[in-house]
């Protein structure tokens, strides 16, 4: 009996030693490029970074321009007049600009008060918004309702009347607007520094989640940064420009249509977009960022260190938006090629940004849980 | 010939055949629960409003919606019969045909582990497994019987056999073994657990879970096979299972091989588990011997099963990037795949074109495995222009699609320019993936 055990023991160890040379011998002959990923990186310089030098200084920013909005809107409201119109529509096109640099950063505290919904729920729904006006119906707890926010002050300071004068007097002889636009600035107002406030304490979770998985702050960072870029890229450029809808274009779907203020929001947007990718403070500093990892990778594509390719694609949208004139809501018909040239530059972006950037750091892209088990 | 078929009958008893239904009923039952309970139904089943399909069964049709909770939960209650042995047949007959139906649906959710839980129902329904500890013993339906041929139980265990051996060569591969990949993303992001985490950052670790991975699935057959191992191969079983249960979410999966590798202990170990139960066992009967149709069957079964995993070789480049013959050949664990898929359609007739909002059509899951999958692609592109087509007449639609394997950068997947509408989406070799083998 302990024979036959011996034995039998012998022949799966037998076994097991013949599948142990399978492995050796089954070494692929390929040159075999060795995919980076953030083994043993520190990320806490790069959270440091962002959370210290980038996101918090431009919540700074803005909101002293949104401050600045706020009482040019109170004086307006209080005493309309095309002195007071001229100030408050240039601190919205300040503020709107402004906006897109705290845009990419839709998690956390501004997550948590619907900042981006509050702020900049675009296109706006003019019907609605002028219905609830009038009928005083200043309910904004619905984040997906598009009746509100700084598309909303696009619409009521540049949109609502033939001219300026026409503007101020709607605004002299219905009191329902003065009601409203000051609910939709109180509203901004609130969410605005509870956002703020919100991260001074979500600074330490920030920087000290220094792993990987979903819902770790690099990965945070990394999809709220892919994110906000396709909205860039599918919103603000592509619906307008008709690539969407089979070349028929929708000028008056872009970013600020009355304000005319749409180009100056795409680049904004972009610079925006760039300057994160860069870790780039607001004191133009440029500190450790996710070019800075990438380098350190050596995430090769193609020849090049893929931070450089993603710089210089930047740097080709930026041109080709150059390249447009006026406002996007008249290029994406009479400019048509140059539209369509930045929209797919901006297309070659994502490649890199969401598939080269994530896959070389090992970082799933995961805008919602998988809703399944994997195997 | 003889001595195969007398070594096949030769009489065992029905004990572990007892457990293994039981552990797969309840487990079954448990894990259907679980994924109701999760919101799958919903967000699977119901939230899309188009379903991919698998080569051969496009006619499976989603059933009404006011239908599906109550199937599923039919199945449930089926899973439940089936532990307790409870019309023992029907019930997992019915359980067989419901969850075969939810797999065919999408898919989408397509899971190695999903399949392997039909194989063992087919090789269960074959199975006198209701013939001892049952309620269909207790109301008198059958006649109990303690002994078996062991037929039943070497089939359950080739199958296992299967598994492991096609997963552990599937591992066999340089990504695997030179690189660690995935482990070493997916290890990677749990850092934060207690005790191991710290070890978890080291790319060392991550190539010794892949050897020791990769190991134990060429060779642990035979150490639970061979007598004096068993012990120490089944602890080990416990072990990896768990690890793998608490670091990937692959749902039911290695409880369903810590429970069904108890099929390897003998008689005694579970005679004991029953030694008290004797109740539902009270006559003993002759051993019912296997038909010749049934061994035949069950042979053909196993030459299929032998096959499908094999398939992939009659296509050029790496299965693991073309997914050509992927599904069905135990390839697990070996991909941190993801790919973007950006879609044209043209009006061939007006020369003008449209970008595609994949998200209109997909749920964000579906989206996902889209990108990766070239039938689905096709798919997905016939669907466009089906949805499309009063506006667009005379449709083309082509695909920028881009994929990332294990770490590296991303590759054109598909053809550029090529229209889709074009090509068939069956068992042919697609000339159209360009992306065939990673370097």
């Amino acid at each position: 009996m302990r024979d036959m055990n011996l034995k039998n023991m012998k022949r799966a160890v037998l076994i097991a030693s013949f599948f142990c040379l399978i492995f050796v011998g089954c070494k692929d002959d390929d040159t075999v490029s060795a995919p980076s990923c953030l083994n043993e990186y520190d990320l806490s310089p790069l959270l440091s970074n962002y959370a210290d030098k980038v996101i918090l200084p431009r919540y700074v920013e803005f909101s002293a321009e949104y401050d600045a909005l706020y009482s040019a809107g109170q004086s307006f409201l209080s005493s309309p007049s095309s002195t007071s119109l001229a100030s408050f529509q240039a601190n919205y096109k300040l503020t709107y600009i402004g906006w897109q640099s705290v845009s990419p950063f839709d998690f956390g505290p501004a997550e948590e008060v619907f900042l981006l919904n509050t702020f900049n729920n675009y296109p706006l729904n003019e019907g609605k918004a002028y219905a609830d006006a009038l009928q005083g119906n200043v309910d904004f707890s619905s984040p997906d309702d598009y009746n509100k926010g700084l598309p909303l002050l696009d619409y009521f300071l540049f949109g609502l009347a033939a001219d300026d004068e026409a503007t101020v007097d709607s605004f002299l002889t219905n009191d329902k607007l003065v009601i409203y636009t000051q609910a939709v600035l109180d509203d901004m107002k609130t969410k605005l520094s509870q956002t703020v406030i919100g991260w001074q304490v979500y600074k330490s979770t920030f920087i000290s989640s220094t792993g990987t998985k979903d819902g770790e702050s690099v990965s945070i960072l990394i999809n709220a940064f892919n994110k906000n870029y396709e909205f860039i890229k599918r919103n603000k450029v592509g619906v307008p420009s008709g690539v969407l809808s089979l070349g028929f274009t929708n000028p008056k779907e872009v970013e600020g249509f009355h304000s005319e203020l749409s180009l100056e929001l795409v680049s904004a947007a972009v610079k925006s977009s760039r300057n994160l990718f860069e870790g780039e403070g607001t004191d133009g500093m440029n500190g450790e960022g996710l070019d800075d990892v990438l380098r350190s990778l050596n995430a090769d594509k193609n020849g090049e260190n893929l931070a450089d390719v993603i710089l210089q694609q930047y740097s080709e949208i930026e041109t080709n938006l150059a390249k447009i004139n006026g406002s996007l809501s008249t290029a994406v018909d009479q400019q048509k090629d140059e539209v369509i040239a930045t929209y797919n530059s901006m297309t070659q972006q994502i490649i890199y940004i969401k598939s080269d950037l994530t896959s070389v750091m090992c970082i799933p892209i995961t805008y919602v849980d998988n809703p399944s088990d994997s195997d | 010939m003889k001595a195969v078929v007398r070594f096949l009958n030769r009489s065992k008893s029905i004990t572990p055949l007892i457990t293994f239904r039981i552990t797969y009923g309840l487990l079954l039952f448990f894990s259907s629960i679980r994924f109701w309970y999760q919101g799958w139904i919903d967000s699977l089943f119901i939230e899309p409003s188009f379903h991919f399909k698998y080569f051969g069964f496009h006619w499976v049709k989603m059933c009404p919606e006011v239908l599906i909770k109550p199937l599923f939960a039919l199945m449930i209650l089926a899973a439940l019969c089936v532990a307790i042995g409870l019309f023992y047949r029907y019930a997992l007959g019915l359980f067989l045909v419901l969850f075969t139906y939810f797999e065919l649906v999408d898919a989408t959710n397509y899971l190695n582990h999903h399949y392997l839980v039909i194989l063992f129902g087919v090789l269960l329904l074959c199975a006198p497994a209701h013939r001892y500890f049952s309620l269909d013993v207790r109301r008198g339906a059958v006649i109990p019987c303690t002994e078996i041929s062991q037929f039943y139980i070497l089939i359950l265990i080739v199958q296992i056999a299967l598994v492991y051996t096609f997963a552990g060569l599937a591992k066999l591969n340089s990504d695997w073994l030179l690189q660690a990949m995935p482990l070493r993303i997916w290890l990677l992001e749990y850092q934060y657990l207690p005790l191991v985490g710290g070890l978890l950052k080291y790319t060392q670790t991550a190539f010794a879970f892949s050897w020791f991975a990769a190991f134990y699935d060429c060779t642990i057959i035979y150490f639970l096979l061979c007598g004096p191992t068993r012990r120490w191969a089944y602890f080990t079983v416990v072990v990896f299972h768990i690890l793998t249960a608490v670091f990937f979410n692959i749902g039911i999966f290695p409880w369903l091989m810590i429970g069904s590798n108890l099929i390897f202990f003998g008689d005694a170990f579970h005679k004991r588990l029953y030694a008290q139960k004797s109740i539902f066992a009270l006559t003993k009967e002759s051993i019912p011997r296997v038909k010749p149709y049934l061994m035949i069957t069950i042979l053909v079964f196993f030459m299929v099963q032998l096959l499908l995993p094999l398939r992939h070789l009659a296509y050029s480049g790496n299965t693991m990037v073309t997914e050509l013959g992927y599904r069905f050949g135990w390839r697990v664990m070996l991909l941190e795949k993801a790919g973007i898929a950006i879609f044209t359609l043209r009006d061939k007739d007006a020369d003008r074109y449209m970008e595609i909002d994949n998200r209109q059509y997909l749920t964000e899951f579906q989206e996902k495995q889209m990108a990766i999958q070239p039938d689905f692609i096709v798919q997905f592109a016939q669907y466009i222009a089906a949805q499309n087509s009063d506006i667009v007449k005379s449709s083309a639609v082509s695909v920028a699609s881009f994929i990332t394997i294990n770490g590296r950068v991303s590759q054109r997947f598909i053809q550029q320019d090529l229209d889709l509408l074009q090509v068939q989406d069956d068992w042919s070799d697609k000339p159209w993936i360009i992306y065939r083998s990673v370097k």
